[in-house]
Order: structure tokens, then sequence, then C-alpha cells
């Protein structure tokens, strides 16, 4: 049912992307056709749940968060053209609050919108660029392990990096497997090596707009 | 300052705007009483008389359900005032609208038997393996520890904090611990709760620009609200608050002087002409505004405060002899508003009391002259129940028979429940809705921070 | 209480202001990436809620006092406030001389506009069925549950959406934005809210105007990657059937993507690059090459969040994002140079029914023209003219509550009034059988009458309903449902 929900409303008008991995086929995406075979996804390895009522993570608490785990200070967060909030202003909307005062809007969105994940990669790469910016310049607070005078990030070093990013943003330890998978961004598509600065950014942004940091 | 003249420029004739005035008619307005007599112990009844949308898309147009109902009455020629409950019980087999569930089903559920769209099937246990990171389909301690840091103290839990919860003893007392602190911390208290008033006080930047106060001071109204609902305060303080708080966080007895004339940004409200938000100079400033017959104002406290938005056709409990149309606006000329306003006018009488805009003693203040008619001349009724002299009593007894019904301490149960959730709860969730709407009096002793404490406990807040 | 908003809110608006200034060529720079070809049926709908209950006595549908021996008391104006263009079968209220509403000048712009556009405007009357706000403004969207309780928004957006990242868009407050009633309708076809047009192409593009950033396709691998360990998480697989995550999941692998593949953040960028306050260049950020002529078209869109969603209206519809916008004046006033935007829009008729109608008629009129000029002077496919233009595929639909009470004190320009069913709509396309009235108004009591669907002719004694001008609409954009009532007379080759 889902492949088809996504491709009822697929978008031939607009130039479809095609280089992010949906988790759905590329024909999908592409023909704005409906998919009739829809297999459904593989069975659960445990028990999942059957009342599937997530909460969304409003602004406020995404921003607390981010605060806290990245020992930011809000001036460091993201700011559009360096000079309107995002998460006050700009993108206040789509990331669960509300404006009583000048909007009329009494109440925040019950759920997010289509724009929402945009918001939140646009909150989370801000975040983790701050960061990394200090941690750079200064003594680092997140990224102790990592040398960034080095060319490249060596496994110890962005596996610590990584599962310290784990507990910071998501409070729990991340599973060898899931380690071991961010730590493939030390490396580009074609196999080169990343810089540690982007290394940090990446892996930072990547845990933090994980689907638990604003679902609960 | 240039939008006061606007407003008191121009003269002032008509009453405000709103969500008031009536839906089309079916002349049936007993319908919700009769309902909840066949159906007291049913979800629709619970703090409130079901909504004219159990029957009706939009009065007079009837939905499926409804057409059944009728068409049962038509077919036993029976007599609605005295047979509607036979017709239901003729009906209660049949699905209405289709969609899988007899109506009496979805009566006992909560839904709507005359909508497609609104039904309900209780999810499955889950199965399988055990879940490493959820106890799903049970109580999840964790879980609902991550649930209420986020909801009050407006943050996860860190890393450090799970490590400590999962280690302890007796997560249960340290999840009330956290949610005793969370309740006092800047987040609930600044941002939380006044989020939770947004709808309820309804501010307009434009009539308090930046500092600039022309009018009046939505300030003390999000205080208020806050102090009501936090420590060992009684929440009905709401609606029967007789002081005010002021920028420091202080209790402030007595008139509070403000600016000028019209008294901006005080509240010039007699003390015991006071109850709580509904009297506010903002609230009734802009509410009322220029009203002779301040039925916005009555009808924002019945929504707000008891939960029964009458837009929605919620809580029509129509007045004998209403409306009388008292300030001749029309209200008994036409079929369509006569429906809401025999229930809307009664409960506004009361408020007609207080000045809105340009009336001599200032904005908010209690004027028991202010209406061009007679106190004998009209009857206030709140929830069925006369309200007396309001021309010496001003508001205070609609505010002492709503602070004290099952509709205010439902609606307060529903408002925290809702906001926890982020969503209004489902039919398998309204039993805990009940429980804590129930227990506010006795239980909590009407205090907020007890019923969330019971909140906290519930299945619908921490099952996964 | 503390606003912590209000400081940015204004800084950035007064910074946007003064861009208007040197709009200029850096809003001429084309980035637009080709397109497919847009389907030779598809239409456009374009929703303005005349927020608070608009009365079409007071606009289109004027009653000269003398044609009336009520004049005196019913809503009626003299004989120099009603004015007529030449050529046209229309009519509006006008003012030649400068009025006032509280201390305000109000420009009027109904007749500017029946001038401009009269051709293809029909008044078109109707007696709704609700005096409640909220009830009334959703049903001028589903006609009254007449398709299944379908919104007009999203039956257009069935009908003509395929293929759209956003079929239908909903700026509107209240009873407007509210999702209709049919649970058919797929989400797809939902309108998607909008609540701040001036900025929302900032969030189109999840990485442009950051500064300091890794590579883009560096980013894109962490997207990857990161969307892979989240479904194979045990909080993605545990919850993997929770609808929240799942549309968040959808929203963020497919149309995020696809929206910044086509560069929307570029072509919805409707402000100008101004060094210092609005720092586009800096921010390797560009206005919208139609940027120039929508800043024409609505001069106030960076201190007028009504005008904002005007050209925003404009461009989700000319870079193929929708086919179905909703947009209204706030309930809230805006003073901004002058009254713009009374408060409580047009239900501050309440307090003052005659100016506040006029000031407020003015507005939504000039929000329709700017949308309508722009319309006109785009088309269809930028490769292919022979298209056409947008225009000749659209229609304006002004929405409203319901009418005002019909009557006034003795020759009074100065009371208040209530809510009254009885009134009429106004539509504009070249899609219909424009520069008409269809029904009548009773002169004697200010009361609005029906007509034939099939022949237009006015029949006093009828009334149309919210059902028929739904019907109007979806007729003339070619969307069939049952129960439709054909309106041959008004839609053009029917």
């Amino acid at each position: 049912m889902l492949v088809v929900a996504l491709a009822a409303a697929g978008c031939p008008e607009l130039s479809p992307a095609g280089d992010v991995d949906s988790g759905v086929p590329d024909d999908v995406i592409d023909s704005g056709v409906a998919d009739e075979v829809d297999a459904g996804p593989p069975p659960p390895p445990f028990a999942i749940s059957t009342r599937n009522r997530l909460a969304w993570k409003r602004q406020r608490a995404l921003e607390n968060d981010l605060l806290i785990a990245l020992a930011l200070e809000k001036a460091d967060l993201c700011n559009e053209l360096g000079l309107y909030s995002c998460i006050d202003f700009v993108h206040l909307v789509p990331l669960g609050g509300n404006e009583p005062f000048s909007r009329s809007q009494y109440e925040p969105l019950p759920s997010p919108t289509v724009t929402t994940p945009i918001a939140l990669d646009r909150v989370a790469l801000s975040a983790c660029r701050a960061r990394v910016d200090q941690d750079v310049a200064g003594v680092p607070v997140v990224f102790a392990s990592l040398d960034f005078d080095a060319a490249a990030v060596d496994a110890e070093a962005a596996a610590a990096a990584i599962d310290g990013l784990g507990k910071r943003l998501l409070g729990r330890a991340l599973t060898p497997g899931e380690v071991e998978e961010f730590a493939a961004l030390t490396i580009d598509d074609d196999g080169a090596a990343v810089s540690p600065r982007d290394f940090a950014v990446l892996s930072c942004f990547a845990i933090a707009t994980m689907s638990e940091t604003i679902f609960y | 300052m240039r939008l006061l003249s606007v407003l008191v420029v121009v003269t002032a004739t008509g009453v405000l705007p709103s969500a008031l005035f009536a839906p089309a008619a079916l002349a049936k307005p007993v319908g919700p009483r009769l309902a909840c007599a066949h159906y007291p112990d049913a979800p629709m009844c619970r703090g409130a008389v079901v909504a004219c949308t159990q029957c009706h898309t939009a009065p007079p147009e009837l939905n499926s359900y409804g057409s059944d109902v009728f068409a049962a009455l038509e077919a036993g020629n029976l007599v609605y005032e005295d047979d509607l409950g036979t017709a239901l019980l003729n009906v209660e087999g049949d699905d209405s609208d289709g969609d899988g569930l007899t109506n009496l089903e979805e009566i006992l559920l909560g839904t709507r038997p005359g909508d497609a769209s609104s039904f309900f099937s209780a999810p499955a246990p889950p199965s399988g393996a055990p879940n490493p990171g959820f106890d799903v389909g049970t109580y999840d301690e964790a879980f609902a520890f991550r649930r209420l840091l986020i909801d009050y103290c407006g943050r996860s839990p860190t890393f450090e904090e799970r490590e400590a919860f999962a280690a302890a003893i007796d997560q249960r007392a340290l999840r009330h611990a956290a949610l005793d602190a969370c309740l006092t911390s800047s987040y609930w208290t600044g941002e939380g709760l006044p989020r939770l008033a947004d709808k309820r006080i309804r501010p307009l930047q434009a009539i308090n620009i930046d500092g600039v106060i022309p009018l009046a001071d939505y300030g003390w109204d999000y205080r208020l609200f806050v102090h009501a609902l936090t420590g060992d305060r009684d929440a009905r303080d709401l609606l029967l608050a007789t002081y005010h708080i002021d920028a420091a966080g202080l209790v402030v007895e007595g008139v509070i002087t403000g600016d000028g004339d019209d008294q901006v940004g005080g509240q010039p409200a007699l003390v015991d002409k006071r109850a709580g938000m509904i009297t506010t100079q903002w609230f009734l400033m802009v509410h009322t505004m220029f009203s002779e017959l301040p039925r916005t104002t009555a009808a924002q406290a019945y929504r707000a405060y008891l939960g029964q938005d009458i837009a929605r056709s919620e809580g029509l409990l129509p007045v004998e002899g209403e409306p009388k149309d008292i300030d001749d606006k029309g209200v008994d000329d036409q079929e369509t508003c006569i429906y809401c306003h025999a229930t809307l006018d009664p409960l506004s009488y009361a408020f007609a009391h207080y000045n809105g805009i340009g009336d001599s003693g200032g904005i908010g203040a209690y004027n028991a002259n202010r209406p061009s008619w007679q106190p004998s001349e009209v009857e206030a009724v709140l929830l069925d129940v006369p309200l007396g002299d309001t021309a010496a009593a001003g508001v205070t007894q609609w505010a002492q028979i709503a602070a004290n019904s099952p509709q205010f301490r439902q609606n307060l149960a529903s408002m925290f429940l809702t906001h926890a959730l982020g969503r209004a709860p489902l039919p398998d969730e309204l039993d805990d809705l009940q429980a804590l709407a129930e227990g506010f009096d006795d239980v909590d002793d009407h205090r907020a921070v007890r019923l969330l404490h019971r909140l906290i406990d519930t299945n619908a807040f921490g099952v996964p | 209480m503390k606003r912590i908003l209000k400081s940015s809110r204004r800084s950035l608006l007064q910074g946007m202001g003064s861009a208007l200034a040197v709009a200029g060529a850096s809003s001429l720079i084309s980035t637009r990436a080709a397109r497919a070809q847009v389907p030779v049926d598809r239409k456009f709908l374009f929703v303005i809620a005349a927020t608070g209950g608009g009365s079409i006595i007071d606009s289109f549908l004027p009653i000269v006092d003398s044609e009336s021996p009520n004049g005196a008391t019913i809503v009626a104006f003299p004989n120099q406030l009603v004015a007529q263009p030449n050529g046209s079968n229309l009519r509006c209220v006008h003012s030649p001389f400068p009025i006032e509403l509280g201390g305000f000048n109000i420009v009027g712009h109904l007749l500017p506009f029946l001038q401009r556009h009269g051709s293809d405007v029909a008044v078109m009357t109707q007696e709704c069925t609700s005096v409640n706000h909220l009830i009334a403004q959703k049903r001028s969207l589903t006609g009254a549950g007449i398709n299944g309780g379908r919104t007009l928004l999203e039956a257009a957006a069935m009908a003509h959406g395929n293929g759209l990242l956003m079929p239908a868009v909903n700026m509107c407050e209240s009873g407007y934005l509210e999702p209709g009633d049919d649970v058919s309708v797929p989400d797809s076809a939902r309108a998607v809210a909008v609540a701040d047009a001036l900025l929302f192409a900032f969030a189109t593009d999840g990485v442009r105007g950051l500064q300091n950033l890794p590579q883009r396709s560096l980013i894109d691998r962490a997207r990857r990657i990161r969307n892979r360990v989240d479904d194979d998480s045990v909080f993605g697989i545990t919850f993997r059937d929770a609808p929240l995550r799942r549309s968040f999941i959808d929203a963020r692998t497919r149309l995020a993507p696809t929206m910044e593949a086509n560069d929307l953040i570029t072509k919805l960028t409707m402000v100008a690059n101004v060094p210092g306050s609005i720092p586009l260049d800096d921010f390797d950020l560009s206005s919208s090459p139609d940027g120039e002529k929508v800043r024409a078209a609505f001069p106030s869109l960076t201190s007028d969040p009504f005008e904002a969603q005007g050209a925003l209206a404009f461009l989700l519809a000319r870079h193929g994002v929708s086919c179905a916008v909703a947009l209204s004046p706030s309930f809230n006033p805006l003073l901004d140079d002058g009254l713009k935007n009374t408060p409580l829009a047009f239900d501050f008729s309440h307090t003052n029914h005659t100016l506040t109608q006029y000031a407020m008629w003015s507005r939504v009129l000039r929000c329709a023209d700017g949308l309508i000029t722009l319309l006109k002077g785009q088309d269809v496919d930028d490769d292919d003219p022979a298209q056409g233009k947008m225009w000749n595929r659209s229609l304006v639909y002004i929405a409203t509550d319901f009418g005002r009470d019909k009557t006034r004190p003795a020759n009074s320009f100065e009371f208040g009034s209530g809510h009254h069913l009885n009134n009429g709509n106004i539509l504009i396309s070249p899609l219909l059988n424009g520069n008409r009235v269809y029904g009548g108004v009773d002169v004697n009591t200010a009361l609005t009458f029906g007509f034939d669907p099939v022949t237009g002719i006015a029949a006093p004694g009828s009334l149309m309903r919210e059902g028929e001008v739904y019907s109007a609409v979806a007729h003339a954009l070619g969307i069939d449902f049952d129960g439709r009532v054909d309106m041959p007379c008004m839609v053009k080759n029917a």
C-alpha cells in the first residue's frame, strides 16, 4: 500500500530526484504511475508496535536537545541568511510550532508537513557545523577523538566519534552495525577519504536527523 | 496607538463577529439531551451533551445515522420528544455509515455512526520475538520517561539520565520525581503552558504592539493561566480567581489601575465581580468589544474552559423561550439563528455587565447598568442552571457553576491528555480520559499537577 | 508575555521593504530547469477567501438608492457612489473622492478591477446555509457537501494535479483551511498548509543557503546512509507502520529530493537580493527569475502577508508545483503605511459595515488583480507559446463566509451589520461567459435571487446554493462528479 500511496502523487511535471536512496524503487519515483505490485515489508525480526501512536517532538524540544547534545548556545543554531532564526521564525510551523501573536496561529499543526524534513535538515546541518567549527577552533567538546589536521579519519577515531554522537543525540549507544554504517562517511562515493571536518559534520547530521530524534 | 483610534472613532453598533451565529436548524434542539438520556455512559455524553454532528452533517442536513433514526421514528409512528430512545434502539444493530461497525458499537466506542471516516479497530496484541528496545503493547517505563521529559521539560533525557533510569530500582518513583522537576521548569511555565493558553486567550500582536498597549495587556492572562495550573493550586482558579499575577510573579489583590479613562493595561473589574480568565481586561476587550450582548465572550468562555464549541454545534442546551433577541439583532428572525441562540443568548447575559471598548469606567470594568434592558427582562442560564441576578453578581455565579461542572474537569483532562499524546485520545484511550476527569475533584483535589501525575501512569501515555 | 519573534520579524520586513527599491538585474537570472510538457487539459484554480463575510451588494451588485422605494433603509448607495465602466454590464461601489476609516485612507479598487478584468467577471448570486463563520467557510469550499465533502481544492488537485509535487496548497485560516470530509481523497490531493508564503522557498532545500558545509554529494551520501540506518534501527522497525513516521519518511525520501532537484528554493524566492538585509548573494541564493514581475504585481509583499500569498500562488502554479491554491487576508489587523487589513477582516462590518466592505473588497480585488495580471502575462509552457497563457486555463473563485444584513438606519453609512445567508459570489475566468450577473437582486429587499442554470435567465423566487457555486467552478474546470449541477449558461463552450 505504501508504494501505491507514494506513486499516486508522483511528480513527472518536475524533474525527479534520483540521487537519494528513498527506500522505494526509482521507477516509482519517476513514473508517477502506481505500482500495483506490493510485496509489503519483510517480516520484522521482533515484536513491533501495533498501536503506532508516536508523538511529534516540537521545535522547542528539538532546539533544547541540540543545544544540550552539542553544547551550543542558541545563537549558534540555524539563522537563514545569517539573520532570521530558523526555529523561532522561518521554519517555526513545519518544525511543529505556532505563532499566536502575529499570525493568529493558536494551535500548531497536528502532524509534520512536506517541508518538515528539509527544515530539520537545515537546523541539524547548521548546528553540527557550528559544533565542528568550535571544536576545530578550540578545545574539542564533542569531537575529541578526531585530528582535524589529518587528511583522513582513522577507523578507531571515527567509531569513537560516532559512538559519542549516538549517546549525545539519540541518548543511546549505537549498535555495532549502526556504527559501521556511519563509519562509511569517512569516505566518499568514490572511496576517497573525507576530511575529518567534513566527516564530523556529516556523521553529526546523519545521526541528528534520524526519525527517532523527532518522534517519541 | 493608531489602532485604538480605528476602533474607537467608528460608531459601534454591531455585535462582534464570530463563530457564534447559528447553523441552520432542524428545530430539534432537544435531541442532544434526549440522546444522552438514552446513552448516559457513552463517551459522547461524558462531561458534555452530544454534538449535533452525531445525527447531522451540519443541521439541518441529516447524516446517514440521523436519516436512519428519523426513518425509524416515522416507521414506528413515534413521537420525537417521547420516543427518540426507541428509535435509537431500533437502529442500534444497523451500520448506517457502512464502515463495518454497528451503530451501537460506534456509540460505545465514541466514534460517529453517521460518518464513514470515523471508525476504530483496536490494535492487535504485538507478536514475535521480544523487542530489544521497547515493551510494545505494555506500559514501558523508559518510553514513558522519555515522553514525560519531552512533554514537560521540553527536552529528551540524556544518555546518562537514561542509564540511571534503566538502573533504578523504583523506576516509577523516578518518573514521578522527574515530572515534579519538569512541572516547575522554565520550559513548562514559559512555553508548555502558554502554548496551551494560546487558543484560550487568543492574543493579537497588533492590539498589543511591542510593549505599547493600546487596549489591554494579555500578559495578565498568560500569567494567571500558568499560575492556576502549577504548584499546589486549585485549577478552578482559571474561572474563580479574584486576584492577578504581576510580571514579577506576585499575587496582586484588588483593582489594578491602568492608564487613562480606559484603564488600559490594568484590571479594573471589581474583586467581587471577578471570575479568573473570563473577566480579565483582555478577554472582555477582545471578545466583547462593542457588543451590548457579548455573545462572542460567552461562547469563548464556554469553548475555552468547558470544551463546548457552539460553532461546532456542541453543548447546545436550549432554554425555553429563548432567544429573546434582547438586543434586536434579529437572531429570532431566522430559523438558522434560533438553533444556537437558544443556548447562547442565556449564556451571554451575565457578560453584558462588563465593559467592552468605549464604555465609561474602563475597558473590562464591571458596569451593572451597561445593557439597555432591565435585569428582569432576561434570565441567564448555564448548563441548565439559572444564574439569578447577574446585574448584581456579574459572571461570578456563571464561573462557580462552570468551575464545578463535569464539563470543566473533562475539558481540563482532555487538554492535558491531548497535549501529552500530541493528538486527541482514541476510543481505547477514552477510559483513561474518563478516569482522569472523574478523579480531578476527589483524587486530585482540583490540582492540575496531581492530575498530570496520574496522567503519566496511564496506558495511553506509556504504552508504545 | 515576551514574544521572541517580533524583533526578527520586524527587522526582516524592514529589510525586505527596502529591497523593492533595488529590485533589478539579479532577479532576471534564469535558473529554471527544463520542464516536462504541461498536460493540455490542465487547469488552475485559485480561491481567494473574503474572510469574514464579503457582501455582494457592497461590491459588484450594488443598488442605487433611487432605484428602490426602500432606498433609504436597505443597503444601497447614492448614484455617485456606483460606477460602471464603459461597455461593461457590471457596476460596482466606487468612491470618486477620498474616504477614511478610522483616520486611514481607503484606496478603492473595485472600479479598476472591473475596468481591467470585467470581461471575465461572472457575478453569481447565491444564498448559503449557515451564518456561522466556521461552517459557512467550509461549505463555501465543499459546496455544502455536494461532492461527497470534497473541497474544490481537493477536487481540482485530483482532476488536474497528477504529477504535481503539491497539487493543492492552502494559505487560509479557520474554516477555509479545513480539509474536506471525503475519505476517498488521497493524501496527495489534500491541501498542504503554508503558514508563511514570503519565506516558503527556504523550506524547499535542506542545504542551499547554508555556509561552510561539505559538498552536496557528501551530504546526499550521508542522507542515504541515514535513511538506511533509520529504517533498520530498532526504533525504525518498531514504528515502521506509525502514520506520523511514515508520512515523514515519505516526504524526506521522495518529495524533498524532488523539491531540491528542481531548485524550488530559487524559483519560489520572491524577494530580491539586498546587501546587508537580504544578502541572498552571500549565501549562494538568488531571487526567482520571476521575482521582478511578482514584486511589480505585489509591491508590498515583504510587509503584507496577503500579497506574499498572491505572489506564491502564482509561483507555485507557474513552476509546476501546484494547480489549486487558496489564499486569504487575515483576521488580524495590518497597519502598514495605512490600515491595510481591518481587524477581523470583513467581519469588522459588525462595527462599520460600509467602509469595512469597501476597504476589504478593495483589498481582495487588488490581490486578485495582481494574480490575474501575472497569469495573463505568463505562457503555460515557456518552450511552447502556442499553448497560450496561464490565465486562459485559470479560474479565480472569491469565496466568502456569507452575506451581511440588508437593512440600515435611514440613509446611514455608519452602521454595523450582522450575518445574513443571502449573498453572491464573484468568479473570474476566461473559461466563463463573463461580464454578466447570473441571477439578480430585488431592489425592494436587497435580497438576491437565482437563475436558470441552462439559459442563465434570472428567476426571481429561486435561490442558488453553495452546491451550485461549487458546480459552476467544477464545470468550468472540467471537474465531473455525480450530482454536479451543470451550468451551461456560465461555462464557455459548454
